[in-house]
């Protein structure tokens, strides 16, 4: 393969799938530190390993099974072991993102919707949003600064999520009549 | 417990305080047990986890519309003002005077210097340090005249590039050897690197003497006819070739045992073979885009050796190069080798061997730090019963193969910073036992490479047991030597590759230093400056 072409195709695919591949880790590693490195560690891994991806499967489902493996590794060398989760568990959750992939490709519509619900939420929800997610304050960081509780905190993040999530949901389905 | 015994509300509750980090151990429990037991609670924690990742990715998104401020206006400075831009004109033209000066200073004392130098034949060498500590003493060199005398052919074959190839390859018709300089080696004194100076002068001595002296001078006797046999099979073009044989990795394993001449190689009449054989594995590229893996880590073993030796920047792009292909042919789980299930041992060690020394160059020391600590990683977890960690003491008997396997693997976590681990002990108390019957095991194709793998792990261990495997493996070795210095393969006949291993096999002592003095010696070259740029 030209290398041109080789690296064309391999952005293309990554692209596509990169959300997809950080969700997978996020679901299993909540360090956003450990979480970048790995997620560093499977673009290198699966640029490396390009040549051997067979193009009649998933590329996504390539990807998260190397990430998943990245993950086990980084945990095996910071023994964390308390902390990582049993292997079953992770076999589970790769399953529910290889069954649910098809539904999940609409990241950038997905987006759109994000942007306008976000834009309709009072300024305190978006302060909430902004430390949580643009800064990436932790929930005891949020509760001193809001001078609240952890539950509290993690009680009002919830239900904003979900507010979000049937928004995103509902004008989805709009744009979708 | 299940998720019939949890609402789905229950659920969404558990995976809310997951990605928030709140939940105790009992409910992380809980949680796990629900994911294993209902895949949709798997599904709607890889919904949450793709939603939490559409938030991060959207909140990060830079605003669409920024209010940027607005810049005062700038007034045209009137006439008037001179005195007052006179007053402050100063700073900027002391600004521009010392910028000025430091330019001059840039030209005259940097850069006109520089250009003035010879640009070909560039080397980095060792200056001696005004007030050297003891470990960064230099060896006091002998003479080349003082150099051990190869024989009269070999020598002369050496003053004489074009020699008439002894063996033609099969395939392509190799092209002359170009002519090379007759300068054999830098002409301004120089040590070597430490990681090599056990191999030159007095160290060389100093080892030797840690021997039974009759020993010592039956390998010192077989290592310069060995290599003398080696340097009259180099082809013209500075490569080594045998039927069957990856021709990279021939010429990469006949170099790293060539080289083990210290002396004879750097300055001496091997100089002009040694830098044959580093331009040809410098030049090398591989035709088909796809390198043999063997063939490569063992290209990273000569060329860094090789630098080691004589630093010359066109071998040290190469290195540059080589080293990063092996950084990307790691296996994703760690270690290198083509095996689906685990990393191969032999390969692994030739990888990390390597790794170690390019890093000791300034190589890719921190992605090579990390990647053999992950081949080590892999290695530990290695279901491979080559690695023999896993399996021992079982089973009695091993294969010359599985037995290079378990010293790769020891031989792999020492240089990994592992050489004080349990398991590494009982590898190597393993290997001792195994290796019952040497020149039994040494007839086998595998056991050469098995031999020197063995060597350099016990070499690295140090201790009495290591000198008992060199004294009981030396002598099988010596025995299998031809009377025209070479070694031959299982089906008798004189070979390369047999000769460089053994070569390799009986150099072990003089070197490398054991794996536990690398970092201080590589940090006495970093700290000290002592390798630079001539």
């Amino acid at each position: 393969m030209d290398p041109a072409d080789r690296h064309e195709r391999f952005l293309a695919h990554f692209l596509r799938h990169q959300d997809d591949i950080a969700a997978v880790v996020g679901s299993m590693v909540r360090d956003p530190h450990l979480r970048e490195d790995i997620l560093q560690e499977v673009a290198m891994v699966l640029w490396r390993k390009f040549d051997e991806y067979d193009p009649s499967r998933s590329f996504g489902a390539w990807a998260r099974g190397i990430a998943v493996r990245k993950v086990l590794q980084a945990w095996s060398r910071q023994q964390r072991l308390p902390a990582a989760m049993a292997p079953d568990t992770m076999e589970a959750i790769l399953s529910a993102f290889d069954n649910t992939e098809a539904e999940a490709q609409n990241w950038a519509e997905r987006e759109a919707a994000l942007e306008h619900c976000i834009a309709g939420l009072p300024d305190k929800s978006k302060q909430l949003l902004e430390l949580r997610y643009r800064k990436g304050w932790s929930l005891q960081a949020i509760a001193d600064h809001v001078r609240s509780t952890l539950d509290a905190v993690n009680k009002a993040l919830s239900r904003l999520r979900q507010a979000l999530r049937e928004c995103v949901e509902r004008r989805l389905a709009e744009a979708g009549r | 417990m299940n998720q019939e015994l949890l609402s789905e509300a229950e659920v969404d509750r558990l995976i809310e305080r997951y990605l928030d980090g709140l939940l105790d151990e009992a409910e992380r429990a809980q949680l796990e047990t629900v994911l294993r037991a209902s895949p949709e609670a798997a599904r709607r924690l890889a919904w949450a986890a793709r939603f939490e990742r559409l938030l991060e990715r959207g909140m990060r998104r830079p605003a669409s519309t920024v209010a940027l401020p607005i810049p005062p206006r700038i007034r045209r400075l009137p006439f008037g003002h001179w005195r007052q831009w006179r007053e402050h004109a100063w700073g900027p033209i002391a600004a521009v005077a010392i910028h000025a000066l430091l330019l001059a200073a840039l030209i005259r004392w940097v850069i006109w210097p520089s250009s003035s130098r010879r640009s070909e034949e560039i080397e980095i060498t060792l200056e001696a340090h005004p007030e050297p500590t003891a470990l960064e003493r230099p060896p006091d060199m002998p003479r080349d005249e003082a150099a051990p005398a190869l024989p009269d052919s070999a020598v002369v074959a050496a003053q004489r590039p074009q020699i008439p190839e002894p063996t033609p390859p099969p395939g392509p018709s190799t092209p002359p050897l170009p002519t090379l300089s007759s300068a054999t080696g830098p002409a301004v004194p120089s040590i070597s690197h430490p990681l090599v100076a056990r191999r030159m002068g007095d160290r060389r001595a100093v080892v030797e003497r840690e021997m039974p002296p009759a020993l010592a001078a039956q390998v010192e006797q077989a290592l310069h006819d060995g290599a003398g046999w080696l340097a009259t099979r180099q082809s013209a073009d500075g490569r080594w070739r045998e039927a069957g044989a990856d021709e990279i990795g021939l010429t990469s394993l006949a170099l790293l045992a060539l080289s083990a001449r210290g002396e004879a190689v750097r300055t001496g009449p091997l100089a002009m073979r040694f830098r044959a054989a580093m331009d040809s594995l410098a030049a090398a590229v591989p035709t088909n885009h796809r390198e043999d893996l063997r063939g490569m880590v063992l290209r990273l073993n000569a060329l860094a050796d090789g630098q080691t030796i004589a630093r010359i920047p066109r071998w040290q792009m190469a290195l540059d190069q080589v080293a990063a292909r092996v950084l990307a042919a790691e296996r994703p789980d760690g270690g290198w080798g083509a095996a689906p299930d685990a990393p191969d041992p032999v390969l692994t060690a030739w990888a990390v061997v390597g790794l170690r020394i390019a890093g000791a160059l300034g190589v890719e020391a921190d992605r090579s730090r990390m990647a053999i600590a992950r081949a080590a990683d892999a290695l530990n977890r290695s279901p491979n019963p080559a690695s023999g960690l896993l399996y021992y003491p079982e089973p009695a008997e091993r294969s010359a193969a599985e037995l290079a396997g378990l010293a790769g693997t020891v031989l792999a976590l020492q240089l990994a910073g592992e050489g004080a681990s349990a398991r590494t002990a009982r590898g190597l108390r393993a290997l001792e036992e195994r290796w019952n019957e040497p020149t039994r095991r040494l007839r086998d194709p595998a056991g050469l490479e098995a031999a020197w793998l063995t060597a350099c792990a016990y070499q690295h261990a140090g201790g009495a047991a290591g000198l008992r495997f060199y004294a009981r493996c030396a002598s099988a070795v010596l025995s299998g030597q031809r009377s025209d210095g070479a070694w031959p393969a299982s089906d008798g006949r004189p070979s390369v590759r047999a000769t460089s291993l053994a070569i390799l096999t009986l150099e072990t002592p003089w070197r490398y230093p054991p794996a536990a003095e690398w970092p201080a010696l590589a940090a006495a070259v970093m700290s000290s400056r002592l390798y630079a740029l001539r």
